[in-house]
């Protein structure tokens, strides 16, 4: 029996995560549609697949895991290997992407982050089979420290310049000096530099603040993997305490990584 | 240069531009021939490590993005529209113009009903008025948007104005400038971190001619 590409690379990352000590953690592939509705802004795409129940009640094809994996409760460091259905951005149907990541949910500590760093980088050395790869870091809370007092719209714009490493954009908004030179890469963060330096990334991994993503719902350390010869990132994730906030979750840290296997094994 | 840039070059006017300056910093040789003169979509300029390809302006940042081009050249307009991600690495000082939204002469919005706003920008259309609070009803046109009020088709446009003249000689004016629009270069994130080396030489040699010019 042949399998493809994608289920290869999958069935290597499940055997490297179980050696690596976590747990394999299966959730449903529906949900009450309310419970992504009102989650939207952490969502890549406001469309979600939605189908009446037998009852009456309109669900939702999932189109994330993290949600689901925080619905559960349970603490404790997980990986998961499930399909998303997300829309096709260049057409008008929605598409089934095989999503493989890990999950950190608990009372987590830099030590905790140095593995998940540690993690992200070796799932990019399978993945990559030999090509060159990088793994993207940036921590939100050093660039929101030099936003404060700015209004949401503009912290979002200033968001969005960074993470197109936008340079003309900043000038034209006046962005404090603080965040340009933080996109320069002229200030860095300490904590992230310790995480770095500890995770034995060697040139495998930078500090880069065009890795930022929803500063709200990523609101710690960002990570996003690339490989050399692919268009998009492969890996993206980081620490969500600002999402688990929102949610009013139980728990007090929550931080992982999508891996995007079909990406990967294109 | 090290590895070959892939660069997509949007067709037309600005495409024309784009080469000429290309040309100044050394990055396309003479032989290369403009759009216009050619049915070849294809160039290489293997002294310079440089491939370029022709594509229609709306597709440049479709390329880029899925990384088919490393690099590409487009206008800030396309960008807005289309909100792709990928690196927004250079302004340059050509393709300058304005988003505006224009009316006939005399046009006076009196809020009653949605305004019905004639575009070839949908998204940017939509942005601009829902941050202003005003309900619209988006008519999708490709071209020639000038038309539109005057034939009654819609109240609004939300176009490219260069020098107001095409609506001047229409009885059509400017209501609002939404956005300022100029050139840009634009880089496919994953390339970035590859090749940013030769990126980055590109852009410096750019900004040398982009300024003396």
């Amino acid at each position: 029996m042949f399998m493809s590409n994608s289920e290869f690379l999958s069935l290597k990352l499940r055997s490297f995560y179980e050696k690596s000590g976590l747990s394999f953690c299966r959730v449903k592939p529906f949900e009450d549609y309310d419970f992504y509705a009102d989650k939207k802004d952490f969502l890549t795409s406001n469309s979600i697949l939605s189908f009446t129940d037998l009852n009456g009640k309109l669900m939702a094809l999932r189109p994330d895991v993290t949600l689901s994996v925080i619905k559960r409760g349970i603490a404790g460091k997980f990986f998961y290997d499930e399909k998303v259905y997300r829309p096709d951005e260049n057409s008008s149907s929605f598409t089934e992407i095989n999503q493989t990541g890990v999950e950190f949910l608990g009372d987590l500590s830099d030590d905790d982050l140095i593995l998940l760093v540690r993690l992200a980088l070796k799932t990019l050395e399978i993945i990559s089979d030999g090509r060159d790869f990088l793994l993207d870091t940036a921590d939100a809370q050093l660039f929101l420290r030099t936003l404060d007092g700015v209004s949401t719209a503009r912290r979002h714009a200033i968001l969005r310049c960074m993470m197109r490493r936008d340079y003309h954009g900043l000038e034209e908004l006046e962005a404090p000096n603080e965040t340009v030179e933080i996109l320069k890469g002229s200030r860095k963060s300490e904590r992230l530099g310790r995480i770095i330096k500890a995770s034995g990334g060697d040139n495998k991994i930078r500090e880069d603040y065009s890795a930022l993503m929803n500063v709200n719902y990523y609101s710690g350390i960002v990570l996003k993997g690339y490989i050399e010869g692919f268009g998009r990132c492969v890996i993206s994730g980081g620490e969500y305490d600002g999402m688990l906030r929102g949610m009013k979750s139980s728990f007090r840290n929550g931080a992982g990584f999508g891996v995007y296997v079909q990406e990967s094994a294109e | 240069m090290t590895e070959i840039l892939r660069t997509a070059l949007p067709k037309g006017r600005l495409g024309s531009e784009i080469a000429d300056i290309l040309k100044k910093a050394g990055f396309l040789n003479d032989s290369f021939k403009d759009s216009k003169d050619t049915r070849k979509l294809v160039f290489e300029d293997s002294e310079s490590g440089m491939r370029y390809f022709w594509v229609k302006p709306f597709d440049v940042p479709v390329y880029v993005e899925r990384g088919t081009a490393d690099i590409g050249f487009i206008g800030k307009d396309i960008l807005l529209e289309r909100n792709p991600d990928v690196y927004e690495l250079l302004a340059l000082n050509i393709g300058k113009c304005k988003i505006c939204s224009a009316a006939l002469n005399g046009f006076v919005d009196d809020g009653m009903k949605p305004l019905r706003a004639a575009t070839e920008f949908p998204n940017i259309a939509r942005d601009y008025y829902s941050g202003i609070g005003r309900e619209i009803d988006i008519i999708p046109i490709r071209g020639s948007a000038e038309i539109a009020p005057v034939l009654g088709l819609s109240d609004v446009i939300v176009d490219i104005v260069q020098t107001g003249t095409t609506l001047r000689e229409n009885n059509l004016s400017v209501i609002s400038v939404i956005a300022e629009v100029s050139a840009r270069l634009i880089a496919n994130k994953s390339a970035y971190k590859f090749k940013h080396n030769e990126i980055d030489e590109l852009i410096r040699r750019l900004k040398e001619v982009d300024t003396n010019s």
